[in-house]
Order: structure tokens, then sequence, then C-alpha cells
């Protein structure tokens, strides 16, 4: 197991060097490349120079290529051009927002697209089947960030149930953790409602679709003519085969939800990963953009391997074999 | 002649005989919007009504390539569907799929004759605050001064010899005499907004209409491109050998294991804002799936006897795979096809939302949405309005998709 894991490691490495170098060549090869930032008249000829030797921009692209590439690989981030301050400490704040926002919606997605999943496939061609995948076809067709916005324009400024937007209260300092924590919560809701329903219709399909086939095998068929009900039936062996493809969805659908998280963070000033890489693209600030865009890459990477090793917890059959060689 | 021409071009006949019609009229459909587009389509109904007749040939020449497009399916054509067993009868078989279609259909009219539709100049900036952040159905009184130029107003109320009005929330008057005429029709003229005004005053409705040829074409065009281009990465990583098919799958892989729009944005932020470039930033990030569905079909294909009667025949690599292999995977990728409309309409109003898509001069569902933000509080229907076209316009095309998967499975 350990060196399977390690394989898969290993096996992201060439995704997260392209990731990496795709950020190198748009940021360095398109017009309206960064060392043109320095070249504007308030700074003076000297300063550009200087600054283009800090940042290593006078050297031959080959060069800039792989010094960029070693340091990187030490760990070793520049600065931040738009704010002069380390890469690190501009990235570092914004993960805990994200993984706070795409975990919880990951989980709600999973939760309800598996139950909602499992009602229609209960009710095949019935009503509530129709309902539930027309709820999903729209879901699925609904733009994340509109849904965001009448989100804000119905519970926030309408009804003034819940704040439109940021993490925290900035104005009336919260009593203690609790009161905090109750704080970040009312903030949660509605980014993670938005980003939960972006993504519950590709669940829903998914969870139905593998539930009934499940429901059509042999193993079940001799469960029912046990006479158990088919509710029960689904729950207690239905679920537990359909679970497979489900967690193999789970690591597929973290680019879509990355890219979902990035447009909620926008909406609702949310101050996540997404939010800093936007304002980093919008200020041309390719240290932070490629930062920020490796993260979320090795973000998908470690997905997936979870998911894997997930799949190959739940199911023996799918264990990385021990072949004679 | 133009047909005997046009069939020696590898695959013609393959690709618009029997079931594969509908594919290709798909395909044309897709280039003639992509010409029509790309020769700008505010000019298209002045010019099919009273352009001088160079333009209003091109014009016409246009729809007509369009028209051609439709009836490429020869299934389509109702008097010759054959018992019954057409893609088109067994398309509008199914309910759903009938109401998509109109809907679709109603869509890309709607979208071509957007610039006759429009009841004002959707870039026309209203005049202070009489005039913005108007509710749907609100009117603006214009009253026309006698040494030209107008006041817009809310409401006007005729006193004796004064004419009061309303801008905003404060009346002004000013003398009757001042005004153009002596009847109030010489003097008065009255201006619906039936979706209301943004906060710049400009008329949401007229907005919106020019808005749809661009969010449809980007649309269309850019999932057409996608799928082309899935098509060529597919068929190639199918017919090469193990190496170069296992490069460009993996190339394939990493690009689906990233998030499409931190790809598309950072491209989009380097490069100037204009609709081709987001089209093809569109179209070069969502080629993946359409490339896998392309190699799966020609390897599963490979080894049929009617590849290998081909290959004894003497036909080349290319030639097999244009001519044999790829109309098969035709019905697939017209499925594809269609539900990656949608998808691309949605990727490109998110990134017009975030101000990198359809640069502002133009107006696009998205960047409507995105005007709206300055103002939400007090004008809920910039935001609403747009984003329900933009959902209903990716319904349909995602039903429509839906429809054409399941009338595929049937066969």
């Amino acid at each position: 197991m350990g060196g399977y894991i390690v394989r898969r490691l290993l096996a992201g490495i060439p995704l997260l060097w392209l990731v990496w170098t795709l950020v190198f060549v748009v940021g360095h090869l398109v017009p309206g490349r960064s060392e043109d930032l320095y070249a504007s008249p308030q700074i003076s000829r000297q300063d550009q120079e200087r600054l283009n030797q800090v940042y290593g921009l006078d050297r031959p692209l080959i060069i800039q290529y792989t010094r960029q590439l070693f340091a990187t690989l030490r760990g070793d981030l520049p600065l931040s051009t738009s704010r002069g301050r380390p890469v690190g400490e501009i990235i570092a704040p914004a993960v805990g927002p994200t993984l706070l926002l795409a975990g919880a919606a990951l989980l709600l997605q999973f939760t309800l697209g598996i139950l909602l999943g499992a009602l229609a496939a209960l009710h095949r061609g019935r009503v509530l089947d129709h309902a539930i995948s027309s709820l999903a076809l729209a879901l699925y067709s609904i733009p994340v960030f509109w849904l965001g916005i009448l989100m804000v324009l119905l519970f926030s400024l309408r009804l003034a149930w819940l704040p439109p937007s940021h993490f925290s209260s900035l104005s009336t300092p919260t009593a203690g953790l609790l009161g905090h924590l109750y704080d970040v919560g009312r903030h949660m809701v509605l980014p993670v409602a938005t980003l939960t329903l972006a993504g519950l219709a590709v669940v829903i399909r998914h969870a139905r679709s593998s539930l009934l086939e499940v429901l059509a095998h042999e193993n079940l068929q001799a469960a029912r003519a046990r006479g158990l009900p088919e509710w029960r039936l689904l729950f207690r062996h239905g679920l537990r085969q359909a679970i497979l493809p489900l967690i193999t969805l789970l690591g597929l659908a973290l680019p879509a939800l990355l890219s979902g998280a990035l447009l909620v963070e926008v909406v609702f000033s949310w101050p996540g990963l997404g939010q800093t890489t936007y304002q980093a693209i919008l200020a041309r600030d390719y240290p932070v953009v490629q930062a920020a865009t490796l993260l979320t890459a090795s973000m998908v990477v470690l997905g997936n391997l979870a998911a894997d090793m997930a799949i190959s917890l739940a199911d023996p059959r799918t264990r990385p074999r021990r072949t004679a060689s | 002649m133009m047909r005997r021409g046009l069939t020696r071009l590898p695959g013609f006949r393959a690709w618009t005989t029997g079931h594969h019609g509908l594919a290709f009229s798909l395909a044309a459909l897709g280039v003639s919007q992509i010409l029509l587009w790309t020769w700008r389509w505010e000019m298209l109904a002045p010019a099919l009504i009273s352009g001088p007749p160079r333009q209003s040939l091109a014009a016409w020449s246009s729809l007509a390539l369009l028209g051609l497009a439709l009836l490429g399916d020869r299934n389509a054509i109702p008097g010759r569907a054959s018992s019954g067993s057409g893609s088109w009868h067994h398309l509008t078989g199914d309910v759903m799929t009938r109401v998509s279609l109109v809907v679709s259909c109603g869509y890309l009219v709607t979208a071509l004759l957007a610039p006759a539709l429009m009841p004002q100049d959707p870039n026309r900036i209203g005049d202070g605050a009489a005039t913005q952040n108007l509710p749907p159905g609100a009117a603006v009184h214009l009253l026309l001064r006698r040494q030209g130029g107008t006041i817009a107003a809310n409401a006007v109320d005729l006193q004796g010899d004064l004419v009061r009005f309303r801008r905003g929330g404060s009346w002004s008057s000013l003398p009757r005499a001042d005004l153009r005429g002596t009847r109030p029709a010489d003097w008065h003229r009255v201006r619906h907004h039936w979706l209301g005004t943004d906060h710049l005053g400009r008329d949401l409705l007229s907005r919106l209409l020019a808005a749809a040829p661009i969010s449809l074409g980007i649309g269309l065009a850019a999932a057409l491109l996608a799928v082309l281009l899935g098509a060529l990465v597919g068929g190639v990583a199918g017919m090469a050998g193990t190496r170069l098919d296992a490069l460009l799958m993996r190339l394939t892989d990493t690009f689906l294991a990233f998030p499409r729009i931190f790809l598309v944005l950072l491209v989009l932020a380097v490069i100037p804002g204009s609709l081709a470039a987001a089209t093809l930033v569109l179209a070069a990030t969502g080629w993946m799936a359409p490339a896998r569905l392309v190699r799966a079909q020609i390897l599963s294909l490979r080894d049929e006897p009617f590849v290998h009667a081909a290959r004894a025949a003497g036909r080349g690599r290319t030639g097999i795979l244009v001519r044999h292999l790829l109309p098969h995977a035709a019905a697939p990728l017209l499925v594809a096809a269609s539900l990656r409309i949608g998808e691309t309409m949605l990727v490109e109003a998110g990134l017009s939302y975030l101000g990198l898509g359809v640069p502002p001069p133009h107006a696009s569902w998205g960047n409507i949405i995105a005007s709206a933000r300055p103002a939400l509080a007090q004008a809920w229907w910039v935001a609403t309005f747009p984003g329900m076209l933009l959902t209903g316009a990716v319904l349909s095309f995602n039903m429509l998709g839906d429809g054409l998967r399941r009338v595929m499975a049937r066969r």
C-alpha cells in the first residue's frame, strides 16, 4: 500500500510540472508580460533595472525557467509583485477559508445528492423520480455566480437574514470563540449553499444511475425475495455497492468544485484561494498566480489520490496486486 | 458540377448521407454561425432589410447557408422521413425534446434578429437620475425643448402655463413656452423600459437582446471548435501507435484534472480581451471530453472488418480515419457537442462576470449580471433577467443534448 501511495504521488508530479510550466509560459511569452509592468514612466531607469535583477527578468528565458523551477522546488517562493510581500504570506491565510468552503460544500453535495438519488431510484419512473431528475437538470443549467447573487438578493437584501459577504464581521467584535464560530457560520451559509447546489446535479444523476444498476443485481434480487422492504434493501445493501463509482466521482468532481469555488468566492468576497488568484490575475501578480494555481492543482492531485485510496479500502478487488516480479 | 466537386472531399458522402446528416447539419450550422458572427451581427438585420446590394447579398447568402445546413439532414425534411425511422422522427417523439428543440431554435432566431428587435440603442447611457435603475415597466417622459435637447423625467404635470416634472425624487418646473410646438403631442414623448434600466440608465431589454447573439454565438462557436479539436486529438490518438497515444492521453488527463476556470482566467488575463480570444480560449480548454470519446470509439472500431477491408483496398490511415471511423463517431460527437454548448455558455458567462470574457462595449448575459453589482440592492432586475435567459438557454440546449443521447441509445 505504501509503495502504491508513493507511486501515485510521483505520478502527480508531471501534472504539477505541466501546470507550473503553463503558468510560466503564459506569464512570460504572451504580450503583456510581467516585466512590462515595471516599464512605467514613474519608475526610473535604475529602479527598473534593479527590479529586473531582483526578479531575474534580465536573464534569458530558459535560465529564468530553470532558476524559477528550482527555486519553487526548494520552496523558495519569490516576492509578490503587487504587494511586495512573500507569496507564502499572501497564500497561506487563503487556504483555510477555501478548504472550509469547498469541504463543507463537497460534504453536503454528496450527502444530499446520494439521498436524492436514492429517492429517485426507489421511485423509478414515478412522479418523484421525474421531479428529482428535473431538479438536477435545472441545477445543472444554472450559472453558479447568478445563483449566488439570487441568494444575496433574497436572503441578505430582501429578508436580511444572513450576511451577504466576507468571512466574518469586521464591525462588531464577537465575544469569545463560540461567538466567532457563530459569526463565521452565519457567513458560511450562503456561499456553501450556493456551491453545494451548483454541484448537486452531477451527484444526483450518478447516485441514481449507479443505484439503479446495483438494484438489478442478483444478490439484491435474492434479498428482495426474502422479503426485505425496498428502502432497507437500498440502504443496507445497495449503497455499499453503489458507493464505489461515487467515490471515483468525488475525485473527478474536484476540478469543477474548485472552479465553482472561485466564482462563489468572488460573488461573496470570501477571502479564499480563488479570490486571491483572481485578484492576483487582475494585478498581473504572476508569482502569486503561479503559487495559487500550483496549490489548486496539488489539491486536485491529492484529492484524487485520497479518492483512489478510499476505493481500495472499500473494495479489496481494486487493490494493487502484488505481481510476481 | 458543384456536387461532383464537393463529393470529392474526403468523407463527404459518409458524412452527408444516412443518419449522420444531422451531425453534418449541426456542423454546417456552427460554421455558418461563426461566419455570421465574425462578420458582425449587429449589421445583419439592417443589411437584410435595407442594406446596399452587396451587403444585402452577403446577409441573405449567410441565411441561406443556415437554411442549407438545416436541410443537409435529409431525414430532417418531414415529407421524406421514411416510415418513421429517421433521426428527426425519433428526436421529436419525446415531448421534452420537442419543447427544448423549439426553445433552442427560438433562442437562435431571436439572436439572429436581435438587432431588429431591440427597442432602443443598448449602449445609450441615460440622462441622470430620472433614467437610472428604473424598475421593469417604467416609462420615461421626454420633454422636447424649443431650443433643442430633451429633458428626461419620471412624471409630468401640466399646471396652466407651467410644466412641472419630477426627476428622481425632486420636482422642478419650467414655463410651457420653453417647450416645442403647441399641442402636448409636440413636446411630450414617452419611452417605455419593459424590463427596466441599469445603473447607467441603459434599457435592459435592448441590452439582453444585444447580448443574445454574443452569448449564444460564443457558446456555439467555442463548443463546435472544442468538439472538432477533440475529434482531431482523439482521432490521432486512436489511430497512432502506443507511444503517441499515451502521450496525448496523458495531456488530456492533465487538462481534465485542472480546474477549467483557472486555466481560462490565466490566459484571458494577459491577452487583450476580444470575442475571438474568448471563443478560442474556451475551445482550447473544452476539447478533452470529446477527445476521449472519439478515441474510445476508434479503439472499439479499429479491428472491425470494414476497416480491414478499407486498408486492404489501399486506403491510408488518414483516409480510414476521416472516411470510415469518424462518421461512426458522429452520433456520440453530436451529443457531446450539444451538451458542450450549455457548459461553454456557462463558463463564458462566468468569465464575463469576472470581467475577463466578453469586453465591455459588447453586451453578454454574463457581463450584464456583472454590471448589476454596483446597484444590486436597488435594482434586482438587472441581475435577475439575464440570468433567467441564460439558464433557459443552457437548459434547453442540455435537454436537447439529453434527447439526442436517448435517440442515439435507442438505435
